[in-house]
């Protein structure tokens, strides 16, 4: 059985956005619309630190869904909009989804955005995957995990390529996946464990 | 890990082959040359959607030169991603490189040739025709040309595209468009004490003078000094990281806590600009205990050489009575120990590198005695007061370079921007020559870049006509910070130059150089002004013709310099230009021609590709034109891990890196003072505005450090709205404890200001700046910022010798507005 799932190296990742701005591209995002952000571990603000000069901190994480076993998403979506597939992938669809908003109030990690306009857009061309997500009006969305792209054996965007080499994915069920080898004899978090989640997205540390 | 798990994912082989054979079966493979105006049929994959993906090159002064596959669907870029390297360790994106469709379809794009209508830097134009804006052009420049010579023109190109037809790459053909037209030059001088003091120590290799990124791992300690590659040079990072995980220790060395020291084992603060310093006080404890590499230093640096005490220069075997051979010069004289007599170094066999004070009644001192004597002056103590290290700190990093080698000493441009910047690295890279920690695996010293002068042909760009007829060759080169002398006079070092026009290209200097209101003075002093730009720049809104030149996507061309990885790489026409916009070197060409110069430029992109690598480097490394067409990118780097100056051999006349040097070249000569005791040897002094101790700091407390950033190239990707979300406006991070001083809280807007201009913006708290100490991102463009300019506050004064832009050499008073 195929699990979808991701790695992320966290003593790697230095913050460098290209995962995010790779996913926004790929998927032809509204301008207000995100699914991978990277946030700063450290002050108040983006690329500061934490600490008493010279002895700070500052690290990142890069956080997107975390495709959950136990999503309260899924518990909580009233049309069976948002499921979560035979590969593990937690998705919405559009076609169902009335926009009510609950899965976000249920999803701790800040990830679901509803669309509750007309989407704006940076340009006026359209970009991305010729299949990205159709950003409906009145639906909410999130990372795909870009299905389409690993459907006709390609990459999730934001897995492409990282800069520090700190991101991994694969199926989390097959020990030779790029994912499980990532993860064998590492330290690993769970971004929120104790909301009891059981998140498919490990934070190697 | 393998490379697989490593994250390292281009498009599946698999998925190659299976777009090689629909593309095949329209009968489209690979073939026939494109000419300028068509569109490479070179895409080897076509998806079932349509979309096609061509070979492609970011290559901005970044400069990472990213291998991109450009995904192209009806015409129109959709997304790019990382293409494949032959050595996949090294393929590469970023946040800029991912959101070229940004910059391409952008809102400040500029669609047709423009004129101005309105006042200087007000941006009202008029749209006009391809045709007239080069017949204006033409019939200006003539004009000019005929009254007062073909140097009232300059051309000023800047670093915005490191290719060699449409950018500014080792021998590009902005170079040949000079050279044929005979204009005068106005250079960036900039990034210049880091080539000054490469050139004269160790010389220039391919790869600057560190080794190509995959040794980094052979490095016991791995020590980052004045660089933040998190930010500046990303590629480089995971390179570190991968060595960091095989168990080298990494230092960094910096004035802040930035995301690269949060990666460090040890982070080691130091006070702005005073890294040379720094490296007198390790030095002097290297010697203080004998740590010395006393064979590399007798081997492959200029340290026996003896120096006169009469006239600094060295004793040549001419100045012991042997006869000079004709045509050639004397040999250097030195002591040699076995048989206790002076020869010629060639003949030495133990030179002695010590202790020599007299040679035939010749009162002398050799190179090394003259550095120790240097740095005698810089005890771990005096240092430390000086830096701001502690001297137990600065000990351990001499017992570090003795006895956790090799050790890796990466530095870039962070010691560059200040007014003392040369003095900094001479000591620095004197540091890794004594511990013999360079041209070793693991063991390096200095900047880490591609510098192809081995496979550029340079003549390239110095064309001769159908006859035969050489081009006459470009004329003066004007030091940047006196463009407005020249304007105001009429005279540039004693000699008549009328200046009256400038061609701007691949350059934003408006908002890049230091001294804002210094560039705005003379922009507005020219009497003809030309941008050629993608976007509407705040440089272009100065312009009196406007050019849109095509984006790197739409056009043929060659990226080959400054990159971070060894290879040369080809970029494919995917897309036809956006608007009327045409090819930097199309542009050149039609100047050219309506100039009546036309027959000095019969030439196609491809050929000047082809002609830049007719090279006996090129031909030495097997690369020819048409299997670099084919295969898209070739390694430069000799070797199959290149190793700078391995085993020794340096880039100078006499093989030996210099530890002194009898003639002082000043960058620029314009009949300058200058004390040339700073200049032969190693030497250090503070900073001018940027140190603790200058007079400028009295009035304005702060050291204003301007940083790179992660989502801009300079100030490429303003235009861009995908980036700004990360980086969304310019701020001014403080210290927690000055800014409670100062009453400033998160969000604030403050105010910075100095004698030469203020600028004002919001106010973020950073813990990772130490006290006394403020910080900025340099990319921003002057309506980017609540009021004033960034670029009003940098100096545009330079060092005796080196003519360079000190960004950061600059003292600031904060407050809240």
């Amino acid at each position: 059985m195929t699990r979808y799932g991701m790695a992320i190296d966290l003593t790697r990742c230095f913050g460098c956005q290209t995962c995010a701005s790779a996913c926004k591209v790929a998927n032809n995002l509204p301008a207000k619309l995100v699914f991978n952000t990277v946030y700063t571990v450290g002050g108040a603000s983006t690329d500061t630190a934490t600490g008493t000069f010279p002895n700070c901190t500052m690290s990142y994480r890069p956080v997107q869904c975390q495709h959950c076993d136990n999503a309260k998403c899924v518990e909580v979506c009233p049309t069976g909009a948002t499921t979560k597939d035979d590969d593990g992938i937690v998705s919405v669809d559009s076609e169902l989804c009335i926009g009510c908003g609950s899965c976000i109030k249920a999803c701790p990690y800040n990830v679901r955005t509803l669309i509750d306009a007309e989407p704006e857009y940076y340009l006026d061309v359209v970009v991305g995957e010729s299949d990205a997500p159709s950003h409906k009006t009145g639906t909410v969305e999130k990372c795909t995990f870009c299905k389409n792209l690993i459907g006709r054996d390609e990459v999730p965007a934001c897995m492409q390529l990282c800069p520090a080499r700190a991101r991994f994915w694969g199926d989390l069920d097959d020990p030779e996946s790029m994912v499980s080898k990532a993860i064998e004899g590492r330290d690993h978090e769970f971004f929120m464990e104790e909301e009891g989640t059981e998140p498919k997205v490990y934070y190697l540390v | 890990m393998n490379e697989e798990v490593k994250g390292i994912m281009g498009f599946s082989r698999r998925n190659f082959i299976k777009g090689a054979a629909i593309v095949a079966s329209t009968g489209a493979l690979i073939g026939c040359s494109s000419g300028s105006d068509e569109l490479d049929d070179a895409s080897e994959v076509e998806f079932d959607d349509g979309t096609q993906i061509f070979a492609g090159v970011c290559r901005g002064n970044c400069a990472g030169g990213c291998f991109l596959n450009v995904h192209v669907r009806d015409g129109q870029v959709v997304r790019t991603s990382a293409r494949d390297l032959p050595d996949t360790r090294y393929n590469r994106i970023c946040v800029k490189g991912t959101t070229h469709v940004g910059r391409i379809y952008s809102a400040d794009r500029i669609m047709y040739p423009m004129k101005r209508t309105g006042e200087r830097g007000t941006g009202q134009f008029e749209r006009i025709s391809w045709e007239e804006a080069i017949d204006t052009i033409a019939e200006k420049w003539k004009a000019y040309t005929e009254e007062f010579g073909p140097g009232s023109m300059a051309v000023f190109s800047g670093s915005g595209n490191y290719a060699v037809c449409s950018g500014v790459a080792f021998g590009s053909a902005v170079s040949r468009f000079n050279n044929i037209m005979g204009t005068s030059v106005i250079p960036l001088n900039v990034d210049a004490a880091a080539g000054r003091a490469m050139g004269i120590i160790t010389g220039f290799g391919p790869y600057g003078n560190n080794n190509e990124p995959v040794d980094f791992k052979n490095s016991k300690t791995f020590i980052c000094w004045g660089a933040n590659p998190t930010i500046s040079q990303p590629q480089i990072m995971h390179f570190i990281l991968d060595a960091k995980e095989s168990g080298t220790k990494y230092i960094v060395i910096d004035e802040i806590f930035n995301a690269n020291a949060a990666k460090a084992d040890w982070f080691i603060p130091v006070k702005a600009s005073t890294d040379g310093a720094l490296a007198f006080g390790i030095l002097n404890e290297i010697f203080a205990q004998g740590w010395q590499d006393i064979e590399f230093i007798r081997a492959h640096t200029n340290a026996p050489l003896l120096i006169k005490e009469s006239d600094g220069m060295f004793l040549r075997m001419s100045d012991l009575g042997v006869a000079v051979v004709e045509g050639e010069e004397s040999p250097y004289a030195v002591w040699d120990e076995d048989t206790k007599q002076a020869v010629a170094l060639t003949d030495a066999k133990k030179p002695a590198i010590e202790g020599v004070s007299d040679v035939n009644g010749i009162a002398v001192q050799t190179s090394y005695d003259l550095m120790k004597e240097k740095i005698a002056a810089y005890p771990a103590e005096i240092a430390s007061e000086i830096t701001g290290v502690p001297a137990a700190d600065i000990k351990e990093l001499a017992r570090i370079y003795h006895e956790e080698g090799p050790v890796n000493t990466y530095t870039m441009l962070g010691l560059n921007h200040y007014i003392n910047g040369h003095y900094n690295y001479w000591s620095l890279f004197a540091l890794g020559l004594c511990t013999g920690n360079v041209g070793k695996p693991g063991a390096a010293t200095g900047f880490s870049e591609l510098m192809p002068s081995n496979i550029t042909n340079f003549m390239a760009s110095f064309p001769a006509d159908s006859a035969g007829t050489l081009c006459q060759g470009a004329g003066t080169t004007i030091l940047i910070n006196k463009v407005g002398d020249v304007l105001d006079t009429g005279q540039y070092i004693g000699k008549d130059l009328v200046l009256k026009g400038c061609y701007v290209t691949n350059t934003n200097p408006l908002a890049t150089m230091a001294d804002h209101e210094y560039t705005v003075s003379w922009f507005n002093k020219m009497e003809f002004i030309v941008v050629a730009d993608m976007c509407l720049t705040e440089t272009a809104l100065y312009a009196d013709i406007v050019l849109p030149a095509a984006h790197w996507f739409e056009q043929t061309d060659m990226f080959t310099s400054f990159g971070t990885s060894p290879y040369i790489l080809w970029q494919d026409k995917a897309i036809e230009p956006v608007g009327e916009a045409k090819t930097d070197f199309e542009i050149y060409q039609a100047i050219c021609e309506k100039m009546g110069y036309g027959d000095y430029w019969k030439i196609e992109p491809e050929d000047y590709i082809a002609a830049i690598l007719d090279s006996d480097g090129a031909k030495a490394l097997g690369i020819t034109f048409d299997q670099f067409k084919v295969d898209k990118v070739a390694r430069i780097l000799p070797g199959e891990v290149h190793l700078s100056y391995e085993g020794g051999t340096f880039v100078t006349k006499t093989g030996r890196a210099q530890l002194y040097q009898e003639v002082v070249v000043p960058d620029y000569n314009i009949g300058q003072t200058i004390d040339e005791s700073k200049e032969k040897a190693p030497y250090w002094e503070p900073s001018t505005y940027a140190s603790e101790s200058s007079e400028a700091r009295k009035t304005y407390p702060f050291h204003l450090l301007s940083e790179h950033m992660r989502t801009r190239t300079h100030t490429q990707w303003w235009d861009c709205k995908y980036t700004d979300e990360y980086e969304p406006e310019p701020v001014l991070r403080v210290n927690p404890e000055d800014a409670a001083q100062l009453t400033i809280a998160e969000g604030d807007t403050v105010k910075m200001f100095n004698d030469r201009g203020y600028v004002v913006m919001k106010a973020v708290i950073n813990a990772g700046l130490p006290r006394g100490t403020v910080s900025s991102g340099r990319s921003f463009q002057a309506d980017e910022f609540i009021e004033g300019h960034f670029a009003s506050l940098p100096p545009k004064e330079f060092n005796q010798v080196c003519a360079n832009q000190s960004f950061n050499d600059v003292a600031v008073g904060i407050e809240k507005v």
